[in-house]
C-alpha cells in the first residue's frame, strides 16, 4: 500500500503522454494509472480551460476525468501551434444578419440587425431559426433564448458578455440604436443552468433600458455600471440594492477623463480605465464612495481604448477570471500607440505595474473605430483599426498582434503588421454561406476569399487562398470559446454562422 | 550557551544515530512522536529504515535544517512543487545521485518518516527518469516484467490512441 502511494506520488510529476506510457508497462502500473486521483491531480496541474460541466470534477469517474485532460491538452497544443486547425467546421443559417457575437462557456450570444439578441444554449443541435419569433417579446427554449430588449431598438451596435460564476449566470450588456436615433443600453442576465423543464431563465436584471451605458463589470459581490455622463451604479448582488455614485464624485475619483472600462479585482477593488489614467479604487459601497489607492494610479494621456485580459477558467479555483493584463491605445496626431500594462492585482505593491509600448502606427485618415479580437482563448490578440478613406469604410488594418506570454517572466511578443491588403501566410478559417471561404489569419486579421467552394473535408485548410475581399465577408465577426474549443464566424452581411471545433 | 537538544534514532538494523532535535524534526513522524511521548533518553525506533538509508536521510535533514517546514494542511493546489515538476536544486540533485535501489529506499523512507520535501525530490528524480520514454524503455530501466498478454497490450494501445490521434 505504501509503495502504491509512492507510485501515485511519482505520477503527480508526469504529464499526459508519460501516464499513457506508464499504463502500457505492466498490469500493476495500469491499475494505478487508472486511479481517479491520478487524473484529478493531472487536471489540477494542467490549469487548462475545461468545458462547462454538470458536476464538479471531484465527482467524475476516472474515464471522464481522463477524457477532460486529453481534450484540454489537445486543445492547448492546437491553439499554441503555429497554425491551429479546426478538426471540423459546419455552417448553419440564421434568420437575420448578425452584428455582434460573443461566445462564453459554451453558450453563443448573437446580436442581430433586427434588434434582437439571441442566446444559443446548445450549438450541437441544429440551429432552428424558424422557432424564434422576432419582435415577439422574450421567448425561452431549451436550445435558445430570444432576448427582446425594447421595441424602440432597431439595431444593435455592441454586445458584451461576461460570466458571473457566483450566481451562475451570463451578464449581457448591449448598446443599440433607437428609432429616434438615440442610443439605448441595458443589461440582461441569462441563467447558465436550465430549469427543470429544460428552459433557461432570462431577465432584464436591475435595469431598464437607459441611455449611455459605457461598460459594465461584475464581481463576486457587485455589478458596476459606468455611464457616459460619468456616473457609476453599483448593485449589491446579494441584496439587489442599487446605489449610485454621481458624475461629480466619479469624475473626482477618476480625474477629468471619461470612463472607458471597469474591471473588478480581488479584495474588493475596482480598476478603472479612463481617457486620462488607469487607477485602482476600493470597491465603492453605499457608506464609502470611491477611494483611490495612490500607488495604483498611472497616467495615460489621450487614452482612446483599452481591453482587459482574463486568465483562463480552469479546474483550479486559484486561477479565477481576474485579468492579468491590460492593453491600452493612446492617440496623438493620428498616431496610435499600443501598450500593454502588465498588472499583478493580487498585491498592493505598485512596482508590479509595468507599461510596455509594443506598437506604434501613424494613420493618414481619421480612425473610425478601434476594436480588439482575441483568438484561441486569448492566446493571441490583435488590435483592429477601422479607418475611413473617401466614401468607403476600410476595416482592414491591424495595428499589431501580440501573443500571450507563456511564463511569468516572459515578455509579451508582438508581431508587427503588414497592413491593408496583404495575404496572411497563416490562417485559420470560417466559411461564408455562399460557399466562398473566409480566411481568418492571425497575422494579419483579415478576410480573404477562395476561388473554389470548400467541401466539408477541405474546410480545415486554406492553403490555396487568393486575396479577394470583395463581398460578403469583408469583416467577419468572430468569437472564440476556450471552454469548448470552438470558434464561431459570421460574415458581416451573411445570415450564417460557421462553427469550427478545435478540441 | 547550552547545547542544542538532541534525540537518538535507531535504525531497523539496530544502529543508533544521535542528532539535533531540530534536524530529526524535519520528519513529521518523529516530530509527532516526540510531542506525543515527550522528550526521553530512549532511542526512537525506525523499524522500516535501515542504517545506510537513515544516514542518507539525516544528511538531507541536516542540510535543510533551516528551511521553512511545509504546512501540514497546505492546499495542494497552491503547492508550487507540483507545477515545477523537473526543478531540483543543485545540492539535492547531487544528493540524490545514488543507485536505483538506494533511490527507492530513500523515497520509501521519506514517505514513512513523512519528510515531504525529500519525498518530492525522490519522486521528481524518478519522474525525470521516466519522462519521454517508451513503455519498453521504462520496463528496461526499472527491470519490470511485461505481464500483459498480446491482446491486452493491443487493447490498451487502442485505448491510448484516441487520445493521441484524431
Amino acid at each position: 500500500m505504501q509503495a502504491e502511494d509512492v507510485l501515485i506520488q511519482i505520477f503527480s510529476f508526469l504529464d499526459l503522454a508519460d501516464l499513457h506510457s506508464m499504463r502500457l508497462v505492466s498490469r500493476r502500473l495500469r491499475s494505478l494509472v487508472n486511479s481517479r486521483i491520478v487524473w484529478l491531480d493531472l487536471l489540477r496541474r494542467l490549469e487548462l480551460p475545461l468545458p462547462p460541466l454538470s458536476c464538479p470534477t471531484t465527482q467524475l469517474p476516472q474515464h471522464d476525468l481522463e477524457r477532460l485532460a486529453v481534450r484540454a491538452v489537445r486543445l492547448e497544443t492546437n491553439w499554441r501551434s503555429l497554425q491551429p486547425k479546426p478538426y471540423s467546421a459546419r455552417t448553419v443559417p440564421v434568420d437575420s444578419v448578425i452584428v455582434a457575437m460573443s461566445m462564453c462557456r459554451g453558450t453563443l450570444f448573437t446580436a442581430h440587425k433586427d434588434g434582437m439578441l439571441r442566446c444559443w444554449h446548445d450549438l450541437d443541435s441544429p440551429l432552428s431559426p424558424n422557432e424564434s419569433r422576432p419582435g415577439g417579446g422574450r421567448e425561452d427554449s431549451r436550445r435558445f433564448t430570444v432576448l427582446a430588449p425594447d421595441s424602440r431598438i432597431v439595431k444593435f451596435t455592441q454586445m458584451q458578455v461576461s460570466a458571473d460564476m457566483t450566481r451562475r449566470r451570463f451578464v449581457v450588456m448591449y448598446v443599440g440604436d433607437g428609432v429616434d436615433r438615440s442610443t439605448w443600453s441595458g443589461v440582461f442576465t441569462v441563467a447558465m443552468d436550465p430549469r427543470p423543464d429544460g428552459t433557461f431563465a432570462a431577465e432584464a436584471d436591475h435595469f431598464d433600458q437607459s441611455k449611455g451605458i459605457v461598460t459594465v463589470a461584475v464581481s463576486a459581490s457587485s455589478m458596476i455600471v459606468a455611464r457616459s455622463v460619468g456616473s457609476l451604479s453599483v448593485i449589491d448582488l446579494k441584496t439587489g440594492n442599487p446605489y449610485n455614485i454621481d458624475a461629480e464624485a466619479a469624475r473626482g475619483a477618476s480625474g477629468n477623463g471619461k470612463i472607458l472600462r471597469l474591471c473588478p479585482l480581488e479584495d474588493d477593488k475596482l480598476l478603472l480605465l479612463t481617457t486620462d489614467a488607469v487607477a485602482v479604487y476600493r470597491m465603492p459601497t453605499a457608506q464609502e464612495p470611491l477611494v483611490d489607492i495612490p500607488e495604483f494610479i498611472r497616467p495615460l494621456p489621450r487614452c482612446v481604448a483599452g481591453w482587459f485580459h482574463h486568465g483562463p477558467d480552469t479546474a483550479s479555483p486559484s486561477t479565477s477570471t481576474l485579468p492579468t493584463m491590460l492593453t491600452v491605445l493612446t492617440e496623438e496626431s493620428q498616431t496610435l500607440r499600443y501598450s500593454i500594462l502588465v498588472t499583478d492585482q493580487g498585491t498592493d505593491d505598485g512596482a508590479m505595474w509595468d507599461l510596455v509600448e509594443v506598437g506604434r502606427e501613424a494613420f493618414p485618415y481619421p480612425v473610425e473605430r478601434l476594436s480588439m479580437t482575441e483568438m484561441y482563448g486569448g492566446r493571441r490578440r490583435s488590435i483592429w483599426v477601422h479607418w475611413r478613406r473617401g466614401f468607403e469604410d476600410w476595416p482592414l488594418h491591424v495595428l499589431g498582434t501580440h501573443y500571450e506570454p507563456t511564463g511569468v517572466n516572459q515578455e509579451p511578443m508582438l508581431s508587427k503588421e503588414t497592413g491593408v491588403g496583404s495575404i496572411p501566410d497563416r490562417c485559420c478559417l470560417g466559411t461564408s454561406n455562399d460557399g466562398s471561404a473566409v480566411g481568418f489569419g492571425f497575422t494579419p486579421l483579415a478576410a480573404v476569399g477562395s476561388t473554389s467552394a470548400p467541401s466539408s473535408n477541405s474546410q480545415a485548410s486554406l492553403s490555396q487562398v487568393l486575396w479577394n475581399c470583395t463581398r460578403a465577408v469583408a469583416m467577419p465577426r468572430v468569437t472564440f470559446d476556450e471552454a469548448t474549443g470552438r470558434m464561431c464566424v459570421a460574415g458581416l452581411n451573411s445570415q450564417a454562422i460557421t462553427i469550427c471545433e478545435y478540441a | 550557551m547550552s547545547a542544542a537538544p538532541q534525540v537518538t534514532l535507531e535504525s531497523s538494523d539496530g544502529e543508533k544515530f544521535k542528532v539535533d532535535k531540530e534536524v530529526a524534526e524535519r520528519s513529521v513522524l518523529i516530530k509527532n512522536m516526540i510531542e506525543d511521548v515527550g522528550e526521553s533518553d530512549n532511542p526512537i525506533p525506525l523499524p522500516n529504515v535501515n542504517a545506510s538509508v537513515l544516514k542518507k536521510v539525516l544528511e538531507y535533514c541536516e542540510h535543510h535544517r533551516g528551511d521553512p517546514l511545509p504546512a501540514a494542511d497546505a492546499d495542494p493546489s497552491n503547492d508550487d512543487n507540483r507545477k515545477r515538476a523537473t526543478e531540483i536544486s543543485d545540492w539535492d540533485q547531487k544528493f540524490i545521485q545514488v543507485d536505483q535501489e538506494m533511490l527507492f529506499e530513500i523515497i520509501l523512507a521519506a514517505n514513512y518518516m513523512d519528510i515531504k520535501p525529500l519525498l518530492d525530490v525522490g519522486c521528481k528524480t524518478v519522474a525525470n527518469m521516466i519522462k519521454g520514454k517508451t513503455p519498453e524503455e521504462i520496463r528496461k530501466l526499472f527491470n519490470i516484467v511485461n505481464d500483459f498478454t498480446p491482446e491486452e497490450e493491443a487493447q490498451i494501445k487502442k485505448e491510448n490512441e484516441w487520445a493521441e490521434d484524431r
